[in-house]
């Protein structure tokens, strides 16, 4: 019970692009919403940026000379899911 | 206790794990055969299988051992409940293989040993292809309706888990309810 909380409570904190979608396109309500809007609402600030900030945050990247670069708890956090992609022969471009 | 009882017990035990442990090797075996294209598709035929086997053995100890009926019931539905959460939460692990974006973004950083600027990752990974790929999923999901046009929201399993989150966001963490419950009925008015 308590991993199943963990994992939905990860849920709760990040924003999730899917649900951001469905969010916008509710609340257009019968009107519906164009593709456009959808794109104007979704932007990098929003779901890439914060993400970086996490990856530098918890130690898997850091910046340097203004570039990110990847560490090795990074690195071992990827080889978890490469694994998962290799042994379900998934596409190795996720999100 | 005679032997039989004991049997029984351990059946009721190790049932729930046992057909969670079924249920990820024939979803492996599933998304193997097809080279991972019908994920979804492999974690469908990967679950069902598994609460077919946990369902065909707690009627086998309900209906066909000397157990007390009510007692045999409710420890089917506790084991029944615990392959439900012990596969969600397999689920929730590897789709983060699948659709994370912190995944993507590092696995473009272990690429470039030498590392990459902000903007080249955002350019790697824009905004309108996080839109293309989420309103296609959920479109051929049936999540949601497109005239051509526009996107319409329709009742669908995704709202209403979208609901649910939001609540508990709302429980937990104190957030605002972000959607309109105006809007909400007009959907569920309209289905």
């Amino acid at each position: 019970m308590m991993t199943i909380y963990i994992v939905i409570y990860t849920g709760l904190e990040d924003e999730s692009p899917s649900l951001f979608l469905l969010l916008q396109i509710l609340n257009s309500g019968k009107d519906g919403i164009e593709i456009s809007k959808l794109y104007k609402s979704i932007t990098n600030d929003t779901f890439i940026g914060p993400r970086i900030k996490f990856l530098i945050e918890e130690e898997m990247a850091s910046v340097k000379d203004s570039r990110i670069i990847i560490l090795s708890k990074g690195q071992k956090f990827l080889n978890v899911f490469r694994f998962i992609q290799n042994t379900l022969k998934l596409s190795k471009i996720s999100g | 206790m005679n032997d039989n009882h004991i049997l029984s017990e351990l059946i009721q035990l190790s049932a729930a794990p046992i057909c969670v442990i079924v249920n990820i090797f024939i979803q492996i075996c599933y998304a193997r055969c097809k080279d991972g294209k019908s994920y979804l598709k492999s974690v469908a035929v990967g679950f069902i299988t598994g609460i077919l086997l946990l369902t065909a053995v707690e009627l086998y100890l309900i209906f066909l051992q000397d157990a007390d009926f009510l007692n045999g019931v409710f420890l089917s539905l506790t084991n029944l409940i615990i392959y439900f959460l012990i596969s969600l939460g397999y689920f929730s692990f590897i789709n983060v293989a699948v659709s994370a974006i912190r995944v993507r973004i590092l696995s473009e950083l272990s690429e470039n040993p030498v590392g990459m600027m902000e903007n080249e990752i955002y350019d790697l990974y824009n905004s309108e292809e996080i839109v293309d790929k989420r309103l296609g999923k959920l479109c051929n999901g049936g999540q949601i309706s497109f005239d051509g046009k526009k996107y319409y929201p329709k009742i669908s399993l995704t709202l209403i888990m979208f609901i649910i989150l939001e609540s508990i966001r709302f429980i937990v963490l104190n957030k605002r309810i972000r959607f309109s419950t105006s809007n909400l009925i007009i959907v569920f008015k309209n289905r």
